[in-house]
């Protein structure tokens, strides 16, 4: 196990170092000079001032020698100044990084056990109108817009029921639990939207599988009661499907949480990435990509491993 | 247990004396019976329709701005007599006329942007799968990374550094690029399995025999084959690009206002969502029907065309 999970560090590397050169290479071959966006053009830069920040940020080098540079700073956590304020990059995202990790694996667990429980529900109900319905909304939020449900729920549970907070991870100045809490109910939930559409199909026709084989049928025919059967043998087997589309969901989740955040002002990375675009702060999202990307490889990884839990006859090898 | 007896049954209706149903048909017959998808299908008619004749279907016009009808609610009757069917929005634009102007916009980004994902990803994936090797790996490698990132972030990057340098009006064309280079890695790793399986069987032996030449086999006699799946995945695929393209003009990387888009009119309703829902509902409310249907017809299309499935 231990083995497999270092091979497959090991394998992500390549997928890693092609991402950086991609987008590595979509900012720096841009027309423009990067140099007079980290400027302030209000100061009238001489060209001297020009050369001088070129030299800097060291754009004066051939681009393979910036790529190379680039690509050892970064193992190092120096991904370069923000074009904005001047900061490090690296400062700006371990601030906002633990926000978006939160509202993720929240999002992720809560969306798995709804997932799970009204991918049942529809099974154990096959063909019935809660069936029906089930399947008619999650076909309906796999393909929503997220931001414009999130809008939609707002518009609903703050502006006219007045029952949550519109925006921010908590008010100002209290950080308690019950108060983040209320601020988070309605973007986990909006996060966690597709996953529950998408995961209950997958939970529905693997337990509607499983239901069928011999040994449901024995564990029924023993007399055991249906919650049992349903719950302690054919549960875990109808997820082995699930978890194998596990990894897969991940990139969508990511996108969704970049929205999530800017419709609810949550001060997370996908938040800063949005925030970067009029600056147009290229080492920022140079390493946004790239630190997405790495969580996005990292949780695959965890879903691999989650299936040789799920499922022990697999071997890895 | 009636399952052996349907077996036999089945059997029959593979003998000879019956008329065998040709694929196009039977497809077809499932179709119909699907009523998900047959109720998609005349929605997407209808939203396509209302987007092409929408000069016609309105009176207003898109992008003019009178400050007397600002925010005003739906059903509002204009001077002249018009009506505001979905409201006026911040500038007092028929919010109605907008949502069809802008889904002329939204539906073209969406079927051109696949329409260049699907090709390159048949003729990359048929390459890949055809000739195996080096292009193969270096190929599937490439399909792997842009499998396993958030292509999010990096259409936003993409936009954000590109977007400033289009002509005004082009950011469309720009997204097409963008979203089809960044959308043909499902198809090609669909079109490769599909074809890995198919090249070694008799009737592109027999082709080969005759002389075929690679590209011929490839077009003529491979590909025809591969369409069913990759009929599924043009649906689903073009609901990605229009939901693609909807974030972006959300985040304001994407279509530039004035120039209405769904996702930039969303945008542009939502600081007013407390006074003037409307502005924000009505083009998300189109743009989430449309996806809807696509979805709903990908799956008809997938459940009809599946060989495993046969009723």
């Amino acid at each position: 196990m231990g083995r497999y999970i270092l091979r497959r560090i090991l394998q992500s590397i390549p997928v890693l170092f092609g991402i950086s050169l991609i987008t590595f290479l979509i900012v720096n071959t841009a027309p423009g000079d990067p140099a007079l966006l980290y400027m302030d053009r209000s100061s009238n830069p001489t060209q001297e001032d020009i050369d001088r920040v070129r030299e800097e940020l060291g754009l004066d080098k051939p681009l393979p020698q910036r790529y190379l540079e680039w690509v050892g700073r970064a193992m190092v956590g120096d991904f370069g100044t923000s074009f904005k304020d001047k900061r490090p990059v690296i400062d700006r995202i371990s601030e906002t990084l633990p926000y978006s990790i939160k509202l993720s694996v929240i999002s992720i667990v809560f969306g798995y056990v709804m997932a799970i429980l009204l991918g049942i529900l529809a099974a154990v109900k096959a063909n019935s109108w809660v069936d029906y319905i089930i399947s008619f909304f999650s076909a309906l939020f796999v393909s929503a817009p997220v931001f414009w449900v999130a809008l939609m729920a707002i518009l609903v549970f703050s502006v006219k029921l007045d029952l949550l907070p519109t925006s921010g991870w908590s008010d100002y100045g209290d950080e308690s639990l019950w108060n983040v809490a209320r601020h988070l109910i309605l973007p986990v939930t909006i996060l966690a939207l597709r996953d529950i559409a998408g995961m209950s199909r997958y939970v529905r026709s693997g337990l509607l599988e499983v239901l069928r084989a011999d040994y449901v049928r024995t564990a029924r025919s023993k007399g055991l009661q249906e919650r049992v059967v349903i719950f302690k043998h054919a549960l875990r087997n109808s997820l082995i499907p699930v978890v194998t589309v596990m990894g897969l969901s991940l990139p969508a989740l990511v996108g969704g949480a970049v929205l999530t955040e800017t419709v609810f002002g949550l001060p997370g990375m996908g938040r800063l990435a949005v925030g970067s675009i009029a600056n147009r702060d290229y080492p920022m999202l140079i390493a946004i990509n790239l630190l997405s990307a790495v969580m996005v490889v990292l949780g695959n990884i965890l879903a691999d491993a989650a299936y040789g839990w799920v499922d022990p006859r697999i071997r890895y090898n | 247990m009636a399952e052996p007896v349907k077996q036999i049954d089945k059997q029959e209706d593979y003998s000879v004396t019956k008329t065998v149903e040709s694929p196009m048909r039977i497809f077809w017959k499932r179709l119909r019976a699907h009523r998900p998808s047959m109720f998609s299908l005349v929605i997407l008619f209808v939203i396509v329709l209302l987007a092409v004749l929408a000069p016609y279907v309105t009176v207003f016009d898109p992008e003019k701005v009178d400050l007397s009808l600002k925010f005003a609610p739906p059903f509002t009757r204009t001077a002249d007599g018009h009506i505001m069917i979905f409201g006026g929005d911040n500038l007092g634009r028929d919010v109605f006329t907008r949502a069809w102007y802008g889904a002329r916009v939204s539906l073209m980004v969406g079927f051109l942007a696949e329409g260049l994902g699907i090709v390159l990803g048949a003729i990359l994936g048929a390459i890949s799968g055809y000739y195996g090797g080096w292009v193969d790996t270096i190929l599937m490698r490439i399909v792997d990374i842009f499998l396993s990132i958030p292509t999010l972030i990096l259409l936003i990057t993409v936009m954000a550094v590109y977007g400033p340098l289009v002509p005004k009006g082009g950011e469309k064309y720009l997204i097409v690029l963008v979203l089809g280079i960044l959308g043909w890695q499902g198809t090609a790793r669909l079109v490769r399995g599909e074809i890995l399986s198919l090249k070694e069987r008799d009737f592109v032996e027999a082709a080969r025999g005759l002389g075929a030449k690679d590209r011929r086999i490839i077009f003529k006699h491979i590909l025809p084959n591969v369409m069913a799946p990759i009929i599924v995945s043009v649906t689903l695929g073009v609901s990605g690009a229009i939901l693609s393209e909807a974030s972006l003009s959300y985040l304001g990387v994407g279509i530039q206002p004035p120039v209405p888009s769904w996702g930039n009119m969303i945008q542009s309703g939502q600081n007013y969502l407390r006074n003037a829902w409307w502005i924000t509902a009505f083009p998300g409310a189109v743009l989430c029907l449309t996806t809807l249907a696509l979805y709903m017809l990908g799956d008809g299309l997938r459940e009809a065309l599946d060989p495993r499935l046969k009723k």
